[in-house]
């Protein structure tokens, strides 16, 4: 295991080069390597690096989808080979873009930075109406529910969810976070929710902090 | 002089940076807006009408010329397009109760919920669920439809991206003769960007941007060429003087894609197509949604640009800034604040008259022509909207004079 290189792992998640990450992905199941620790070891750095530099504006968006996409190569490999829990290390959240909104670009790329730091995600799309989001709540169970909307004619959906939750008493034991270009820290404290992330190095950070998490 | 000469004589002076009597303006309404308003002037206006207005995201059809917000406020310029998609296709359209699904003759598929405007929505954004571009290899394959063909412009009007449960509108002609007379009249087309999104999808069409570029910029050449085409047949049959690009490359908080990535895969394709939009003696205003820092303002100019629009004020867009910077150079067109000042609580006019009166500093010297900074949406109070027009009537008329907001540029 010492002598396999997740530097040149992170590295091809990081240039999205997909065929050298799925390679390399073969290459150190091969050697036995744990995949819990290709994960932590090769994917995250490289997915963290190409956070890290989109938020300070070094990268845009075609170098992080494909980035994405190199990792999303690897993690097909891994994925299989993972016991339940490993998938749900930090817990499980449900996202979707709300009602009315089919904006989902920020979202995917929030899903895949989540999915690469060990969450469970389970993404409901775009357009999701509000009976779709709590069926899923009851039926999984989630620590939290991350929800995107980029267009300011559907952002009162995400107050108008929030609602049906405390109605239905399904929020005491849920994190809510929420982000997408037609919201901002204010809007987030004016309808109650637990955190706002404007992009999705910092959705990693506080998804962690709502769960308890370091690191 | 006619009313359409009168207002194209006024844009044109705005265009070259000139004062002309007031400041010229263009709205795009959405549909769902337009649906409101009406109603709105039916009663405020006490206005007696039975007429059902037919609106599409877009697009409407109005008859009685005091439901017409463009005609009520009295816009100078009117934007007319014919079905530029591609191909040239009859949409295969299935609808359920809560849903349309279309083919579209962008060769991609699209789901759209249908409007529910008790519910809080209407006419939403489509979903783009397939493409028939499926691979970087696909893009050589592609056959574009002849951009001049005349059913474009002369059969009613069923390209998918303007419908609202994908209705039939008038025909770019009877557009066309119905507009001539009181506007100044605005042609429109989509760059290489725009066009090539929409037919790859925006993630695919991102990551073929950053894997092979050599096949986009094959492919972007071609749809340039499309463009081209379509825009040439424009300028013949309406003789407008000014066409809009649509091209889109910021979103809140900056680009969508590097400065790098431009220059090299789009910057080429738009200054061909604005070179073709001077040859035709017409002026080329470029549409870019959300932030656009000063180095692709610059980046836009070299490549020809007459106008930007529609400088969006929540993306961080100023048009005292651009004025100050490149106001020798470029034409603003839009700035009025959609979301904060016009999307404020009904009623709200103070927030409107600052942020409206002071936008207005730009129009100082010509080079401006009002418009929001996108379009009117249906969360926009048609009070509030009403009030910017008040504005418009009481400050717009040069010289100007912009009260406790006028600024020394």
């Amino acid at each position: 295991m010492t002598d396999f290189d997740f530097a040149k792992m992170a590295e091809s998640v990081y240039l999205g080069n997909r065929t050298d990450a799925a390679e390399m992905t073969r290459t150190a199941l091969k050697a036995g390597i744990q995949p819990t620790t290709i994960i932590e070891n090769g994917l995250i750095p490289g997915m963290q690096r190409l956070g890290e530099d989109f938020s300070k504006g070094e990268i845009f968006l075609p170098e992080m989808l494909i980035g994405a996409d190199a990792m999303k190569a690897s993690l097909a490999l891994i994925k299989p080979l993972l016991k339940s829990d490993e998938t749900k290390r930090h817990g499980t959240i449900v996202l979707g873009t709300v009602l009315g909104d089919v904006h989902d670009i920020g979202k995917n790329i929030v899903a895949w930075m989540l999915e690469g730091a060990g969450f469970n995600v389970i993404d409901l799309g775009v357009d999701v109406p509000p009976e779709r989001f709590i069926e899923t709540i009851k039926k999984e169970t989630p620590q939290i529910l991350g929800l995107s909307a980029l267009l300011t004619t559907s952002t009162h959906q995400i107050g108008a969810l929030m609602e049906e939750l405390k109605k239905q008493g399904l929020r005491d034991n849920l994190k809510i976070m929420i982000g997408g270009a037609s919201v901002d820290p204010t809007y987030a404290v004016r309808v109650g929710a637990d955190g706002y992330a404007i992009d999705a190095v910092s959705a990693v950070a506080k998804a962690k902090e709502l769960v308890g998490t370091k690191g | 002089m006619g009313r359409s000469q009168e207002k194209t004589k006024r844009v044109m002076q705005a265009m070259h940076h000139e004062e002309a009597d007031r400041i010229p303006a263009i709205e795009w309404f959405a549909g769902e807006f337009i649906t409101r308003w009406v109603e709105w002037r039916k009663t405020v206006g006490k206005v007696k009408s039975d007429e059902q207005v037919l609106t599409a995201s877009w697009a409407a059809v109005i008859k009685n010329e005091e439901l017409d917000p463009a005609r009520y406020y009295d816009m100078d310029l009117a934007l007319a397009v014919p079905n530029s998609d591609p191909k040239f296709i009859t949409p295969d359209v299935t609808s359920t109760d809560a849903y349309t699904i279309a083919t579209s003759g962008f060769g991609c598929t699209i789901k759209k919920r249908n409007s529910r405007l008790e519910d809080g929505y209407m006419a939403p954004m489509a979903e783009y669920i397939d493409f028939s571009i499926k691979s970087p290899d696909d893009y050589a394959r592609f056959q574009f439809d002849d951009p001049k063909d005349p059913r474009r412009f002369f059969d009613p009007r069923q390209d998918i991206l303007s419908g609202d449960g994908f209705t039939v509108l008038p025909s770019y002609m009877d557009g066309i003769q119905s507009l001539k007379e009181d506007y100044c009249l605005i042609g429109g087309i989509y760059e290489a960007w725009e066009g090539l999104w929409r037919m790859r999808g925006i993630s695919n069409a991102m990551m073929d941007m950053a894997r092979e570029p050599e096949k986009v910029k094959a492919f972007c050449n071609r749809l340039i060429d499309f463009a081209v085409g379509s825009m040439q047949e424009q300028v013949r049959l309406s003789q407008c003087p000014l066409m809009y690009i649509w091209g889109d490359l910021g979103y809140k908080t900056g680009l969508m894609f590097s400065p790098r990535m431009w220059r090299d895969i789009f910057f080429p394709p738009l200054k061909r197509l604005v070179d073709a939009i001077h040859k035709e003696g017409v002026l080329a205003i470029y549409h870019s949604c959300g932030h656009n820092p000063d180095s692709t303002v610059e980046g836009l100019i070299e490549a020809g640009i007459d106008g930007l629009n529609p400088l969006e004020v929540k993306a961080g867009m100023d048009a005292l800034h651009i004025k100050r910077k490149y106001g020798d150079k470029l034409v603003i067109v839009g700035g009025i604040d959609n979301a904060h000042a016009l999307g404020a609580p009904a009623g709200d006019f103070e927030t409107i008259r600052e942020q409206v009166l002071t936008m207005m500093n730009a129009a100082k010297g010509g080079g401006l022509i009002l418009q929001t900074d996108h379009s009117v949406p249906g969360s926009v109070p048609p009070e509030n909207y009403d009030h910017y027009q008040k504005l418009r009537r009481e400050f717009g008329n040069y010289p100007l004079h912009l009260a406790e907001f006028d600024q020394v540029l």
